[in-house]
């Protein structure tokens, strides 16, 4: 769980993609995330604009963690071997029951 | 009739200059005139048009207009030029225009009225048109000739005897019409008036004794003097800087204004709410608060928690640092800590309280769940670095030992299975002490200080100590050592076979020491025919391209810079060891194996021939290394344009002429008599193909380049191949 939230904390300022669970899909650049991996984005666009014509006032926007279905991640600004080594070390960790 | 309106004398040339006409005078003016008006039953309308410019809204529509029209026939002219052009005919057509527009006049003119019922001025639609476009219509006007027309005629009609005079006066009447006025009222006063206070005098006498006999009118010229005043008003407020017309961009400004006014005072009320809350929670309660929220949050171990993040920013940074940019991504924890503390008190409170939280910690480790006594189910104490376990997946003993707990078991020497399971397992136990070793690093005691050489000593005698047990269990877990022949392929080449073992050796290789990276070598070479890149790249399908690839990027170059600093013993060794236990035929088609010779050869050509810093091979040596090489000339022989890819692959055969640059420079003259006659097919093929327009100029430069590789090598080169006739 941990691995997620360090992982996003390295996307803050990335432009961002995060596909909600009710099918709306919202770009934007990560402003902040938190533990519970609620997103902050600033700068957003649907992208079906269409559909969804709401939305086309709304220039930042708050996501409730729990209410994501994706997150479409800039390839650039991953580190595909570091992400395997943090999994790793996760692994390593003493699982979820007694920790520390 | 000079002085009798004051302004007469000095009107014509100074218009520019009438200023300042104080307000009880010129209201005094207007009305005297006004009652003139009604007494003489000339429609002064006309003149209050120029003289009272807005509060004649209806006038329009009133009876004898069609002086107005002959007037002000302009005003309803949107149209510019037309009217421009009209002031230079005899043939004055206003009305027509103002017919026009008159009912966009009428509607503009209601709705300006309602705009401004507060102000209680009605307000012509000629004004309103002024306020429009003013410009245009003060063009208009003043090409006019017409009105100093009228109003000699009303004048006229007033007195007879100042026709002349009157004209001028009517001139300068309308001059101080805002209309003519040039944006600025200011302006459009006479100066002579201020000056001339007998001469208003006059006019009033003059006024009330023409106009003074007409008692019935009062009540009217009261109501009417009431607007006057009004309007007198609004003037001096243009006087004072600020034109009319924005009157309802002040409004709306004002209410703005008030909006704001009313969005502070709500704010304030709020705050005023809520500030009898103020001191309901105690320092500690809000200390109490923030660790919760921290504790989730913060860890003792950052590269353990934050393993990602820390060494992203880390290797990010270095990048930065490396293209000469300074690292601009700060620390993650330094950000954190600069976004949730203000000021340095609160960010050291902060720290305190973090490294409290992490004691804490360490001392109750945290429960799961919680059993009250009593109660017939137990309370889950989930949290987000604590989620609950949804999948209970079975341990089994050795895959899941955690590295540090206890020593994992030693590489089975026995028979070692290779299903592909247990290779990757070893792959991962492997990566974990890479990770394990890596983090050591990290670790790594400072060097000693002044006079604490002996605290040091011992930190940096631990460290090495746990580095160097850590180092040893990653080299069992390579299996390097396990003896060739128990199982096929080695363990160790089972594990290069996977990309993930191929990735993970140039980690490895920076932990090992010399002796260690020498006998991986030796395995390698050992088993090279077993290693599934071991093959042609005509044979290999995409994936396996990819790993040809992966292992050229990955393996060969941490083991070039091995082999290019090893002694001339060891390299003949290695080819020995390579030539006697592969099929130098194959390898050679092999891409890898073709750099393994390659290497060789070049670090021995340059090994003999006595450069770097190691000396001169002895005659025993040379003489080993030459029947080496015949040995290897010898299997090669026969075989040397087949290392070439079939042309239609287009592949790139740098490497072969490399390769075959190396042997060139080894081979005895015989020798390269067969190399030439071997490859000779290959060599004309690619001058050919640069000297013909196929192919773009860097193309043929690199294919000259690749054959001058080879050619250079028997101290010849390729403009010294004659093409033969096709």
């Amino acid at each position: 769980m941990k691995l997620f939230y360090s992982f996003f904390k390295t996307l803050v300022g990335q432009p961002v993609t995060v596909e909600l669970k009710n099918d709306l899909a919202i770009t934007g650049v990560l402003v902040s995330v938190d533990q519970f991996l609620n997103i902050k984005l600033d700068n957003i666009k649907v992208v079906d604009e269409e559909r969804y014509p709401h939305m086309l006032a709304v220039k930042n926007c708050f996501i409730r963690g729990s209410v994501v279905r994706y997150v479409q991640l800039p390839a650039p600004s991953v580190d595909t071997a570091l992400l395997q080594d943090a999994a790793r070390r996760e692994r390593q960790q003493p699982a979820a029951g007694p920790r520390k | 009739m000079s002085d009798f309106f004051g302004f007469n004398t000095v009107m014509p040339g100074r218009q520019g200059g009438r200023v300042a006409l104080n307000l009880e005078e010129q209201q005094e003016l207007d009305r005297q005139v006004q009652k003139y008006a009604l007494e003489t039953g000339e429609d002064f309308e006309i003149y209050d048009y120029g003289e009272t410019y807005d509060n004649l809204a209806d006038d329009l529509e009133e009876t004898r207009d069609d002086l107005n029209d002959e007037t002000f026939g302009g005003a309803g002219g949107a149209d510019e030029g037309k009217l421009i052009s009209l002031t230079n005919c005899t043939d004055f057509d206003f009305a027509k225009n103002t017919h026009q527009v008159a009912p966009a006049l009428k509607k503009e003119e209601e709705l300006y009225i309602k705009q401004n019922d507060h102000t209680g001025v009605r307000r012509s639609s000629f004004a309103s048109l002024w306020e429009n476009n003013g410009n245009n219509q003060q063009e208009s006007f003043k090409g006019l000739p017409e009105p100093s027309h009228a109003a000699s005629s009303i004048w006229g009609s007033f007195s007879n005897t100042t026709a002349k005079g009157m004209d001028l006066g009517g001139n300068a009447g309308f001059a101080h019409d805002p209309v003519f006025g040039q944006g600025t009222f200011a302006l459009s006063r006479p100066s002579g008036f201020g000056g001339n206070q007998p001469s208003l005098e006059e006019i009033e006498a003059q006024l009330s004794r023409t106009a003074g006999a007409q008692p019935h009118m009062g009540m009217q010229q009261e109501r009417k003097m009431m607007s006057l005043e009004e309007v007198e008003a609004a003037l001096m407020n243009i006087n004072g800087g600020r034109p009319i017309y924005s009157e309802a961009m002040i409004a709306e400004q004002q209410a703005k204004q008030a909006r704001l006014e009313q969005r502070r005072a709500e704010r304030q009320a709020k705050q005023a709410d809520i500030a009898k809350h103020n001191g309901l929670m105690t320092q500690s309660d809000k200390d109490f608060i923030n660790r919760i929220q921290i504790s989730q949050l913060v860890t003792d171990d950052p590269y353990a928690d934050d393993f990602y993040c820390q060494v992203y920013t880390a290797l990010r940074n270095r990048h930065l640092q490396q293209m000469g940019i300074p690292g601009n991504m700060m620390d993650p924890e330094s950000q954190d800590s600069r976004r949730r503390g203000g000021n340095g008190r609160t960010e050291q409170r902060m720290q305190q309280q973090v490294q409290r939280i992490v004691s804490d910690a360490k001392r109750n480790p945290k429960r799961t769940n919680v059993t009250v006594e009593g109660a017939l189910g137990k309370i889950a104490v989930n949290s987000v670095l604590n989620p609950r376990q949804l999948l209970q997946v079975s341990k089994r003993g050795s895959h899941t030992e955690s590295p540090g707990s206890n020593s994992p078991k030693p590489p089975s020497p026995g028979p070692v299975s290779t299903k592909s399971h247990t290779v990757l397992g070893w792959i991962e136990n492997v990566y974990t002490y890479v990770l394990a070793l890596e983090q050591k690093r990290r670790q790594q005691p400072p060097p000693p200080r002044m006079g604490e050489e002996e605290i040091a000593g011992e930190a940096i005698r631990r460290w090495n100590e746990e580095y160097g047990v850590l180092a040893h269990k990653m080299w069992n877990e390579l299996r390097i050592t396990v003896p060739i022949g128990i199982v096929h392929p080695h363990p160790f080449i089972s594990i290069l076979n996977y990309s993930k073992g191929k990735k993970v050796i140039p980690r490895v290789l920076r932990h090992l020491l010399p002796e260690q990276t020498l006998t991986l070598l030796t395995m390698l070479v050992a088993n090279f025919e077993s290693l599934n890149v071991c093959k042609s790249e005509v044979y290999a399908d995409v994936q396996g391209n990819q790993e040809i690839e992966l292992f050229m990027n990955t393996i060969v170059p941490p083991l070039l810079g091995f082999v290019s600093e090893a002694p001339f013993r060891i390299v003949v060794g290695l080819l020995a060891l390579f030539i006697e236990r592969n099929n130098m035929i194959w390898v050679a088609r092999s891409k890898p194996g073709l750099a393994f010779l390659t290497l060789f050869l070049s670090r021995a050509e340059i090994l003999k021939q006595g450069q770097g810093n190691y000396p001169i091979p002895d005659d025993r040596e040379v003489n080993q290394w030459n029947e080496l090489y015949h040995r290897l000339f010898n299997q090669l022989q026969t075989h040397f344009s087949a290392l070439f890819m079939p042309k239609a692959t287009m592949a790139e055969d740098v490497h072969v002429w490399r390769f075959l640059a190396a042997m060139a420079v080894g081979a005895t003259v015989d020798q390269q008599h067969v190399l030439v006659t071997e490859v000779r097919e290959q060599v004309l093929d690619n001058v050919i193909a640069a000297q013909t327009t196929r192919l773009s100029p860097e193309k043929a430069a690199q294919r000259i380049g690749n054959v001058n590789l080879f050619l250079h090598a028997l101290g010849l080169d390729a403009s010294q191949v004659s093409v033969p006739a096709m």
